[in-house]
């Protein structure tokens, strides 16, 4: 699994929230399996720079993508990732199955909580 | 279902409307749908399409927050031009057989609630919109 982190973030108002999207591509095969790569970008505005780039196998599990998300600054035990029509996924899938099933392009939504104290 | 670590059962940790939503997936249970409410945004922009999932036989929406965390559930929206929007809100810690819909409204389990009122622009929130099956669920398990 290789990493790395691009600085440049677009500048954002304190009290606004970063909408983000989890942007995959199949960067090739390496002996029968498919290497996916993934960065974060602002859903708003996809031509910003990325703010973080994740090359791994597709058998990584989805949970090890989601904390790499936590390098752009997004909590993963707090964060979630659904599908673009609101679907939510479970992160223990493979990297590969999600890809597969869901897309190229999915939402990172902040978890929320259900009833106070 | 492998989402929370083994020492989450007995807790005391939060759970909210994705969790509701993946546990709907695994169980069987009506689809139920995400859409996220970004912090200092407000409902405003999503009225349309809650009008529309109910006036289309959708079915309760839970609602889950950060900042307003309080439990709450939307049964209706009313929309009228130039007027302030309504939503139904249900109080789910509502328990016991209630003998009718005023007994409901009585007791302040089920209200009607200005949107600007019930919803705090300072939270972020997320929608799980529930709807009975149509077709086949998409699997998350596979």
């Amino acid at each position: 699994m290789t990493s790395s982190s691009n600085v440049q973030m677009a500048s954002q108002p304190e009290n606004q929230e970063h909408q983000l999207t989890m942007r995959a591509r199949i960067l090739g095969t390496h002996k029968g399996h498919s290497l996916l790569s993934y960065k974060v970008t602002m859903t708003t505005d996809p031509f910003l720079p990325a703010r973080t780039i994740l090359s791994v196998p597709e058998s990584t599990p989805f949970t090890e993508v989601l904390k790499f998300a936590a390098e752009a600054k997004v909590p993963a035990a707090t964060t979630a990732i659904v599908t673009n029509d609101g679907i939510g996924i479970n992160p223990t899938q493979t990297a590969g199955n999600v890809f597969l099933k869901h897309g190229s392009e999915l939402p990172i939504i902040p978890r929320d909580r259900v009833g106070s104290c | 279902m492998g989402d929370k670590p083994p020492g989450f059962l007995g807790s005391q940790s939060w759970i909210g409307c994705f969790e509701a939503s993946l546990c709907l997936a695994h169980f069987g249970g009506p689809t139920g749908r995400l859409c996220h409410v970004p912090r200092g945004t407000g409902l405003q922009g999503e009225l349309e399409r809650l009008y529309s999932h109910f006036s289309e036989g959708g079915g309760p929406i839970m609602v889950g927050g950060d900042a307003d965390a309080r439990a709450k559930a939307l049964l209706g929206v009313c929309l009228e031009p130039d007027k302030e929007a309504y939503v139904l809100v249900l109080d789910p810690h509502c328990w016991g057989a209630p003998a009718n819909a005023g007994e409901l409204q009585a007791a302040g389990w089920v209200s009607w609630q200005k949107v600007t009122t019930a919803f705090d622009s300072n939270s972020f929130y997320n929608l799980c919109l529930t709807s009975p099956h149509s077709e086949k669920q998409p699997s998350l398990w596979d």
